[in-house]
């Protein structure tokens, strides 16, 4: 025998008065818990995917919609733009980079994105296996498509067009097949979830469905090239005269460029530059801070919740401890008078409640990962994103730290009236 | 081995009691007599160090037991003395024998389950070392009683009114039991009693 499991054996002996304290501590600690690995890990993920991105140039619309579409690939463009709209943007000499990406096709709902190799190399992507894309119909995709898909180098696949159709819907398939040229390593960005290939292949696939347009451009080299993509380079304030030159492309659309720009400067002169047109710039920085506090309120909220739901189970647990004493108070004069110091009925007191909380710690790490589990698999299906449900943060460590520390404070009023217990006037039954 | 002198105690709000003085060597046994409401379990309390004297001494051998500390006089009862109450009573959470094992456990002695094992087999209850206190009769929890306070091997037995809650047959089986196992302990026993059936049992009487 030992004072933990004396501590055990009491709390077993009367789990039912302490049942109520536990699961409330459980459930309280555990959705904080949870919210602890949801912020972090969606943090990570932001921070990972959005990479030096500065603005991206889209459609009009919302324009967290447009960063939630073009960055992290969880919502629905919000249209197209014309190359040639966007030259006026994309060359000023304040941006350093702008990656084009084209999309509105899936692979069994996995999203293909037409760019170029800056996309990848932005994103520090390696190949697992394979080439990077070359010739128009070459895919690489993304460590998640191919453990889902089971794609492998050389493969072949048909896509459907939008970008929540299933492969079966025929009405929609596309007739000429991609072929898997290679597959990148995981890397925990967007890229991850996505097939790349180039932008020419998304404009290729969809020329037969598309009327075909109207505007004949003149062009001063007739190569029909990819979108135009800047560089980083050394600083130009003058626009390239040749880039701004009409190309064959200029008609062409994309959904969207992510732009690294050059200079701070670039956030006051570039949304300027489209006023009168119907594109717009968003700010990562602005979209994303003010998705963080929307997000940031929700998951408030759900937290000052789950401590009132903390609060009441320490109190819970307080009163099953008061009660308890009472129940026994002869029980530990008994122990007293055989020996047992003050000091020692007090420590007893003190491990029932550490118990009792610790209990409620493993069970609530035992919800939080279930919680995340559920959130994993629902995010998974929705947006092919995926929580890290063995993921620990060192928040959680604090917590269950704090949490200790509210056990032994929810404790020692009782231990204290057990310290001072006066043994004869209690087996006296005074 | 134990000497008293001059004890006396004032209750807060109450009577003040003298008690007589008186002695018990080792091995030897008494009976604690006196009226309801005379203070005899009050005595007790005090010889066993659980309520301090307003006044007095109490003496084990070469121990002055109120010039011990606290703690010291928790470590001193809980190594020397045996405690048996009117009423049985057990940690409600442990087995027959754990709660055997819980003196030992509390003094920081070493555990050996084989005494209990072996004095419970001798009252005839080896078969409910795994029950709960609360599975057995009124006069078996009594025996068990009296096995946890003779575990430890203490010099001094207390016994507060043990028989008065049973019957003949159980009393005159846990007078047998309490005589016999204090003989076999070389133990002195002090019964606060007021049951008559003891008085042919013990011959020294201390009378309040």
């Amino acid at each position: 025998m030992n004072l933990i499991l004396l501590a055990w054996k009491n709390i077993r002996h009367q789990w039912l008065d302490t049942l109520l304290g536990v699961l409330l501590l459980a459930f309280g600690l555990g959705t904080i818990s949870m919210l602890i690995l949801i912020e972090k890990q969606s943090s990570e993920q932001f921070n990972r995917n959005i990479k030096d991105i500065d603005m991206v140039l889209g459609a009009k619309g919302s324009p967290l919609q447009l960063i939630l579409a073009n960055v992290y690939h969880v919502d629905a463009p919000t249209g197209n733009i014309k190359i040639r709209d966007a030259k006026q943007v994309i060359y000023n000499p304040t941006v350093a980079m702008a990656i084009p990406l084209a999309y509105g096709d899936n692979f069994q709902q996995w999203r293909i994105v037409g760019t170029d190799s800056n996309y990848a190399q932005h994103y520090a992507m390696k190949l697992r296996e394979g080439i990077a894309f070359k010739e128009e119909y070459d895919a690489n995709i993304g460590a998640d498509v191919a453990k889902a898909t089971g794609l492998k180098l050389g493969d072949t696949f048909l896509s459907t067009h939008g970008l929540d159709q299933t492969e079966n819907d025929e009405e929609h398939a596309h007739h000429h097949a991609y072929r898997v040229v290679g597959i990148f390593e995981k890397s925990g960005s967007v890229i991850d979830r996505l097939i790349l290939t180039p932008v020419e292949t998304i404009w290729h696939a969809h020329e037969d469905s598309e009327p075909a347009s109207t505007e004949t451009e003149e062009s001063n080299d007739s190569t029909n090239s990819a979108p135009p993509m800047i560089k980083k380079g050394p600083m130009m304030m003058l626009r390239p005269a040749k880039a701004m030159a009409p190309s064959p492309n200029d008609n062409k659309e994309v959904t969207a460029y992510l732009i690294k720009s050059r200079m701070a400067m670039a956030q006051m002169i570039l949304p300027n530059l489209i006023k009168e047109t119907n594109m717009q710039l968003a700010f990562t920085a602005i979209e994303v801070n003010r998705l963080s506090q929307n997000f940031g309120l929700g998951m408030d909220t759900v937290k000052a919740v789950a401590w009132v739901i903390i609060g009441l189970s320490f109190f819970s647990i307080f009163i099953s401890l008061f009660n308890s004493l009472k129940k026994r108070k002869y029980e530990l004069a008994l122990m007293r008078s055989m020996g047992a110091s003050p000091f020692k009925v007090f420590a007893l007191i003190i491990t029932e409640s550490l118990l009792l909380v610790s209990t409620g710690i493993i069970f609530s790490w035992l919800f939080s990962r279930i919680g995340l589990s559920i959130l994993s698999h629902q995010l998974n299906n929705s947006f092919h994103y995926t929580m890290n449900v063995n993921d620990f943060s060192i928040q959680e460590v604090y917590l269950t730290i704090a949490a200790l520390l509210f056990g032994v404070i929810a404790a020692l009023v009782p231990a204290i009236n057990a310290y001072k217990m006066d043994i004869s006037k209690t087996l006296a039954h005074e | 081995m134990l000497t008293t002198k001059e004890l006396q105690y004032q209750y807060p709000r109450g009577k003040k009691i003298d008690f007589p003085d008186f002695s018990l060597q080792q091995g030897e046994t008494g009976l604690l007599l006196g009226e309801s409401g005379s203070g005899k379990t009050t005595l007790l309390h005090i010889l066993s160090g659980l309520r301090a004297p307003t006044a007095g001494v109490v003496q084990y051998d070469n121990t002055n037991l109120y010039q011990l500390s606290s703690g010291q006089r928790d470590a001193f009862r809980g190594k020397n003395m045996g405690l048996i109450f009117q009423t049985p009573a057990f940690i409600q959470s442990l087995s027959v024998l754990e709660n055997l094992m819980a003196p030992l456990y509390l003094n920081h002695q070493l555990q050996d389950q084989h005494k209990a094992k072996h004095l419970l087999e001798k009252v005839g209850l080896y078969h409910k070392i795994n029950q709960r206190p609360f599975q057995l009769s009124i006069g078996e929890q009594q025996r068990v009683s009296i096995i946890r306070a003779v575990i430890q091997s203490p010099q001094l037995i207390f016994a507060d009114e043990p028989t008065s809650a049973l019957d003949d047959k159980n009393a005159h089986q846990v007078i047998e039991l309490l005589l016999n196992i204090s003989a076999e302990n070389k133990a002195s026993l002090l019964v606060v009693t007021h049951d008559h059936r003891w008085s042919s049992f013990i011959s020294k009487t201390i009378r309040l």
